[in-house]
């Protein structure tokens, strides 16, 4: 089925909502304990003004997982966390607290989460298109303002989803953006 | 029993192990293609568990190479989700059974029931 990145990037805002779902259902499979997500705001936005936002924070301290995917229309798939949300998120996913700096199976437990909430988006969107998605490893980034995101061109188009996650009864926030790559952009 | 736990994700790993040593099975590991294959020849696993997706030499990978040292070899393969693909190829490889991520700890075990040989009591 061939589309162009605007169609891509209408039917990626209408499959946030079951996205978000079908990730909330896999994380509760993977752990065993009670995952619900939702999406609070849904907005599409170029790169360039998501890397000013996020330098505009005065530099904050993020943890970011990217992945990709291959296929009929490859995409940048990236999750930022605050600090102390990610530790709560992997505190969750460990059944134990765990401090900050994340070590490195805090961080691999971070990267799966990416890995689940971005196979779930790419399924839904690949249940739409009839096409297989592959995912690639999800990287791990640690930093400050915009340098824990891939590089980019400034004129992507991103949909970016702030989403809340609700596990052991703690409320925890985190923005999923998705970036539909057009051919020479990868 | 010895399982081989093959994923570069720590945390997969340390849970696959929890699991399976509450089981009792023995457990070992490895974090690429590569390092699998060489832990696969020291060590004769009774089965080995592993992802699809790892860097330096893929699941796929280190399937064929193990097949080609030990044709017997008990391979189950992990994938993704959208990763129909490569499990059909890892099948076609010889891989006795494949799970998808994220799974449920019952699912692991009816695997490796479903592969390993009855032991006799």
């Amino acid at each position: 089925m061939e589309a162009n990145v605007e169609q891509v990037m209408s039917i990626w805002g209408k499959i946030c909502g079951p996205g978000l779902e079908e990730a909330s259902r896999a994380l509760s499979r993977m752990t065993g304990l009670s995952f619900t997500m939702e999406d609070k705001a849904v907005s599409e936005v170029e790169w360039k003004d998501i890397l000013d936002k996020f330098d505009a924070r005065h530099a904050a301290e993020l943890y970011a997982v990217n992945l990709g995917a291959t296929g009929l229309i490859p995409t940048r798939i990236i999750l930022i966390f605050s600090p102390e949300n990610s530790r709560s998120l992997v505190s969750a996913m460990m059944g134990e607290d765990v401090p900050l700096p994340l070590d490195d199976v805090g961080l691999s437990a971070l990267g799966e989460v990416g890995n689940v909430v971005g196979t779930a988006f790419l399924n839904v969107f690949a249940n739409i298109f009839g096409e297989v998605f592959e995912p690639t490893v999800p990287q791990v980034r640690q930093g400050q303002g915009s340098s824990v995101f891939p590089v980019l061109p400034v004129r992507q188009k991103v949909l970016v989803t702030e989403a809340l996650f609700r596990v052991t009864g703690e409320t925890l926030w985190g923005e999923i953006m998705i970036a539909p790559l057009t051919k020479g952009a990868e | 029993m010895t399982i081989l736990i093959v994923d570069d994700a720590a945390f997969m790993r340390m849970r696959l192990k929890k699991l399976l040593t509450g089981q009792g099975f023995a457990v070992e590991e490895a974090s690429d293609g590569k390092e699998a294959v060489a832990r696969y020849q020291a060590l004769n696993p009774d089965c080995v568990l592993m992802d699809i997706t790892m860097p330096e030499m893929s699941g796929i990978d280190a399937l064929q190479e193990i097949r080609r040292i030990d044709p017997e070899a008990r391979v189950i393969m992990v994938s993704a989700l959208g990763q129909q693909a490569m499990v059909i190829q890892a099948i076609q490889h010889g891989a006795k059974d494949f799970i998808v991520k994220p799974y449920e700890p019952d699912r692991v075990l009816s695997a490796l029931t479903k592969v390993l040989p009855v032991q006799k009591s």
